[in-house]
C-alpha cells in the first residue's frame, strides 16, 4: 500500500500528471469543437461538398499517427519547408528566426498532431448520427418560432451531445495515456506522463515495478471517474450539453 | 445564400488542403532525392525508385508481411469476440448488462501506457510475450471497443425479430445465423472488420512492447528512421502503409456495396 501514498507524494510525477491533464483537456476539448462545427457546416446531403468532404474526413482516421508527424518534420521544424517558404517570400531571414514548433515547450507540434487525426475522428462520428437525425425536430422547433442559434442550441446539439461526448472521452483517454506521439515531438524538459511511465518500465529495475503498477492504477482509476464525470456532467446539466445558458 | 455557399467553399478548401497537405509531402519524400532546406521543391525526382526499392527490400517486404498476418489475426479474434457479444447486448436482456456495456468501452478509456506496460507484465509472466498469440490478442483487445460498438448499432435496428422467424420457419441456428444475421448486419459487419484492420496496422508501441521486436511492422519500422532524420525511408514505408490500408478498403467498400445493390 505504501507505494499508493508514495506515489502520492511524488513531487514531479504529481506535476507531470496535472500537465498531462491540462495538455489532453485542451486538445480533446479543441478536437471536439472544431469537429462539431465542421460537422454541422456539411451535414445537409443536398450540398455538393458533402460527400467528398466525409470521404476526406475518413482519410485521417485510417492513417497512424507517424504519417503526420513524419508530415510535421518535413513541413514545420525550423529547416522544414514552411521555414524556407517564408524565408524565400522574405517574411523572415534565416531559418533561426522560425519559431520552435516541434518538440517544443507548448506541446504545439503534438497539439497540432492529434488535431489532424481526431477533428476527422469527431467529424465521422458526428456524420453517422446526424444522417440518421430525425429532421423533423428542427423544424418543428423552426415552426415554432425559435431562431436558428436556439433550434441549434436547444434541439440539435442535446441529440448529438452522446456522440460528441463518446468522442470527447476517447479523444481524452489517449491524449491522456498515447506514448509514441509525445515520443517523437515531445519536449524533454516538459516530460508527459505516458513518457514518463515508459522510462520507468524499460529503464527501471524490478524493484520499481510495483510503483509502477500503482501509477498506473492511479492513472487508470483516475481516467475511468473521468470519463464517469464527463457522462454524469453531460447528462444532468440543463440543456444536457457543458457550459449550457 | 450566395455568401453561405462561399464560406462553405473556403471552409471545405482549407480543410482539404489540411487533411492532403501532409499525405502529398510523403509522397513526394517517398520519391525524390535530395529535399532538404532552403529548397522548395526537391532537386531530383525519380518516379520508379518507390517501386524498384520496394521489389528489391527485404526488410520492406517482410515487415509488410507481418503487418497483414497480425492485422488479419486480430480481425479474425476480434470478430469472433466481438459478434457474440454485440449480439447478447443487443437482443438480451440480462443481470450486469449495463457492466458489460461499460467494460466493452474500457480499453479505450484507460490511459494505454497504463494498459500495455500492465499487459507486457502479464504476458512475461505467462510466457507469451513475442508470440504471434500475444500481439494479436493486446491488438484485439484494442479493437474490440470499435468493433462491439459498431456491430451493435447495427443489430439493435432490428434486434432478434428476423432471427425468431427463421428459427420458427425451421432453420438451424448456423443456418439463421449465416442467411439471416449476418446478411442483415452487413455494414455493421464492414465496418467492424474495416476498423479492426486499421486499428491493428497502426499500433505501435503494442506490437513493439508485447512482440519483444518479433514483429516488425509497417508503423514500427517508421519509427527509427523518423527519429534518426532518415524521413525519405519513413515515408517509403508510410507510402507502403497507403497502398495496403487504403486500396483495399476502398475495394471492399465498392464490392459491398455493389454486392448490396444485387440483394435488393
Amino acid at each position: 500500500m505504501h507505494y499508493y501514498t508514495d506515489a502520492l507524494n511524488n513531487k514531479v510525477f504529481l506535476k507531470i500528471f496535472f500537465r498531462t491533464f491540462i495538455f489532453a483537456l485542451f486538445s480533446a476539448v479543441m478536437a471536439c469543437f472544431f469537429g462539431v462545427v465542421l460537422a454541422f457546416l456539411f451535414k445537409k446531403n443536398d450540398n455538393t461538398f458533402t460527400k467528398p468532404f466525409f470521404k476526406l474526413a475518413q482519410l485521417p482516421v485510417m492513417l497512424p499517427h507517424i504519417f503526420i508527424v513524419l508530415a510535421l518534420l518535413q513541413l514545420l521544424s525550423q529547416t522544414g519547408l514552411v521555414s524556407s517558404l517564408l524565408t524565400k517570400i522574405g517574411i523572415i531571414h534565416s531559418y533561426n528566426s522560425f519559431p520552435l514548433l516541434l518538440n517544443d515547450q507548448w506541446q504545439i507540434g503534438i497539439i497540432l498532431t492529434y488535431l489532424w487525426k481526431e477533428v476527422p475522428f469527431v467529424i465521422v462520428s458526428l456524420v453517422l448520427v446526424l444522417r440518421q437525425m430525425d429532421n423533423r425536430y428542427r423544424i418543428v422547433s423552426e415552426n415554432l418560432g425559435a431562431t436558428k442559434w436556439q433550434t441549434f442550441w436547444r434541439v440539435s446539439l442535446p441529440l448529438l451531445m452522446p456522440a460528441i461526448v463518446n468522442a470527447f472521452i476517447i479523444n481524452f483517454s489517449f491524449n491522456f495515456g498515447a506514448y509514441e506521439v509525445l515520443y517523437l515531438l515531445g519536449n524533454q524538459t516538459k516530460e508527459l506522463l505516458p513518457v514518463y511511465i515508459y522510462d520507468l518500465y524499460v529503464q527501471g529495475d524490478y524493484t520499481q515495478l510495483p510503483m509502477i503498477m500503482s501509477l498506473n492504477l492511479i492513472l487508470s482509476v483516475f481516467s475511468i471517474a473521468f470519463a464517469g464525470i464527463v457522462l454524469w456532467l453531460s447528462k444532468h446539466l440543463p440543456g444536457g450539453h457543458t457550459g449550457g445558458i | 445564400m450566395e455568401s453561405k455557399k462561399i464560406t462553405k467553399l473556403v471552409v471545405y478548401l482549407i480543410f482539404a488542403v489540411l487533411i492532403l497537405m501532409p499525405l502529398f509531402v510523403i509522397f513526394m519524400l517517398a520519391i525524390s532525392k535530395t529535399w532538404s532546406y532552403p529548397s522548395l521543391w526537391p532537386k531530383w525526382v525519380d518516379w520508379g525508385y518507390y517501386f524498384r526499392f520496394l521489389f528489391k527490400s527485404k526488410e520492406v517486404q517482410s515487415s509488410l508481411i507481418s503487418s497483414l498476418e497480425l492485422a488479419i489475426g486480430t480481425v479474425i479474434l476480434t470478430i469472433a469476440i466481438a459478434y457474440p457479444t454485440a449480439m447478447a447486448l443487443s437482443y438480451y436482456d440480462f443481470k450486469g448488462k449495463k457492466l458489460l456495456n461499460v467494460l466493452v468501452y474500457l480499453p479505450l478509456i484507460i490511459p494505454s501506457i497504463a494498459l500495455l506496460t500492465n499487459m507486457d507484465f502479464i504476458m512475461i509472466k505467462y510466457g507469451l510475450n513475442g508470440s504471434f498469440f500475444g500481439v494479436v490478442s493486446v491488438h484485439t483487445l484494442f479493437c474490440l471497443p470499435y468493433a462491439v460498438k459498431l456491430l451493435y448499432d447495427n443489430l439493435i435496428l432490428w434486434k432478434d425479430k428476423y432471427e425468431v422467424a427463421s428459427r420458427n420457419l425451421g432453420a438451424s441456428s448456423l443456418q439463421t445465423f449465416f442467411k439471416v444475421t449476418v446478411p442483415m448486419n452487413k455494414n455493421g459487419l464492414q465496418g467492424a472488420v474495416m476498423m479492426t484492420y486499421i486499428v491493428s496496422m497502426t499500433q505501435y508501441l503494442s506490437t513493439l512492447l508485447i512482440g519483444d521486436g518479433n514483429y516488425l511492422t509497417l508503423s514500427v519500422r517508421m519509427f527509427p528512421f523518423t527519429t534518426s532524420g532518415k524521413y525519405r525511408m519513413a515515408a517509403v514505408y508510410g507510402i507502403t502503409f497507403m497502398l495496403v490500408t487504403l486500396i483495399p478498403l476502398y475495394l471492399i467498400d465498392i464490392w459491398v456495396t455493389h454486392k448490396g445493390r444485387k440483394i435488393a
